[in-house]
């Protein structure tokens, strides 16, 4: 496939509303009760800062190649460590805690993996986990690596501070407190506040809970936070490829059963190949990643902060994204 | 070719076999159906210059 053009990044943007506003809404009434703190306490709170620069840390597929969390642990950086939720258990796993995980996908049941679900056993068999390149830890023993992240979770869990999303399943907002941790609730931006019967509008007025842009997926989500809520002035992202490393197998892939269901053989043609003049490699992407990317790059246009793009892998690159190794990053901002 | 093959009679109309511009392609369907199927994590707008809207009773935006 071709690069997407801006109408087809609409219709992945409508399909996305339609898919994610409801059960979000659904979501966030029986989540009301739960929400003490906002997203906008945080700055009240500490109002000083240790560091300018933040890091992000996404569960991309190049977490997992480069590894990073020792080069942190070792260095002496100072600013905050943000893990989208699916790079929660890498970090744990690897003596990283950071200080915030932010979450916000709406999924009944796949979201509460990363922070241990105390249910699995009780759940449908799925084998979303095995059959993609994304925690590979979680790929074999899924049973055993469940009960260390529930214990690791529950170790750990009272040094960090969740950015939950009030779009999120009931039994994650569960979990979260179960395991101790603190709870600083937003919503998702789902639309435009000023149009006719807007989600954001009433989930706001629900709940009363500050709206912040998502670009689509968790790790945008956090990269917005450590800008607007945080104020960081330079932010470091790891393990953002939003694609797929040239070696994997398209069967690996998020959406490819999909794909499958729809186009039989022709599956790979919903693939986008991207040639990053960094790596000098060609990625593969499929059309929602490619959204995410794009949004990602507008966002960073847009935003008076530096953006690192220290993944070492992926194709977030272009105007506004400074691509650099993640040692130079600590080097200059540790 | 054309210089053999001749008609012999005048259409009352003229029609042009060429493909109708207006009609997606094979792969144009495709693309449009393979987007339809397919949604992020969770919905995304972008306002210019927003990134945290806190109500319009505050009329706050970061």
């Amino acid at each position: 496939m071709k690069r997407l053009s801006k109408t087809q990044l609409e219709i992945i943007a409508r399909q996305t509303l339609e898919k994610t506003a409801e059960i979000g809404w659904e979501n966030a009434q029986k989540n009301r009760s739960y929400i003490r703190k906002t997203i906008l306490d945080l700055p009240r709170e500490a109002p000083t800062r240790d560091a300018d620069s933040a890091v992000i840390v996404s569960a991309g597929p190049s977490l997992h190649r480069r590894h990073p969390a020792p080069a942190i642990v070792a260095s002496k950086f100072k600013g905050p460590i943000i893990a989208a939720d699916g790079a929660l258990g890498y970090c744990l796993r690897n003596g990283l805690v950071p200080g915030y995980v932010v979450t916000v996908d709406p999924h009944p049941t796949r979201i509460i993996r990363w922070f241990g679900d105390p249910a699995l056993a009780q759940r449908e068999p799925d084998d979303y986990f095995q059959h993609q390149d994304l925690d590979p830890a979680l790929t074999r023993q899924e049973k055993a690596r469940n009960e260390e992240l529930l214990d690791l979770v529950n170790r750990y869990g009272k040094s960090i501070k969740v950015i939950i999303s009030t779009s999120v399943d009931l039994e994650l907002t569960l979990r979260c407190l179960e395991a101790g941790m603190e709870l600083y609730w937003w919503n998702p931006l789902y639309d435009d506040y000023d149009s006719p019967n807007s989600y954001s509008r009433r989930v706001y007025q629900l709940t009363r809970v500050p709206c912040m842009v998502t670009g689509g997926n968790c790790g945008t989500s956090a990269w917005v936070f450590a800008h607007a809520v945080l104020h960081s002035k330079r932010t470091a992202l790891l393990g953002m490829d939003l694609s797929y490393h040239p070696d994997t197998l398209v069967q690996n892939t998020q959406y490819y059963r999909q794909l499958v269901e729809l186009f039989g053989d022709r599956a790979d043609e919903a693939f986008i190949r991207v040639y990053n003049p960094y790596l000098k490699e060609t990625w593969y992407t499929d059309p929602t990643y490619y959204w995410y990317r794009q949004g990602l790059l507008e966002l960073a246009r847009q935003a008076d902060c530096e953006t690192y793009n220290c993944t070492e892998g992926g194709i977030v690159f272009g105007k506004g994204i400074k691509f650099i190794p993640f040692k130079d990053f600590l080097e200059r901002f540790s | 070719m054309s210089q053999y093959l001749k008609g012999n009679y005048r259409l009352p109309k003229k029609v042009n076999p060429g493909v109708n511009k207006n009609q997606p392609t094979t792969a144009e369907k495709f693309e449009q159906e393979t987007l339809t199927k397919l949604g992020g994590s969770i919905a995304f707008v972008m306002k210019p210059k927003t990134f945290v809207w806190d109500g319009e009773e505050n009329e706050k935006t970061v």
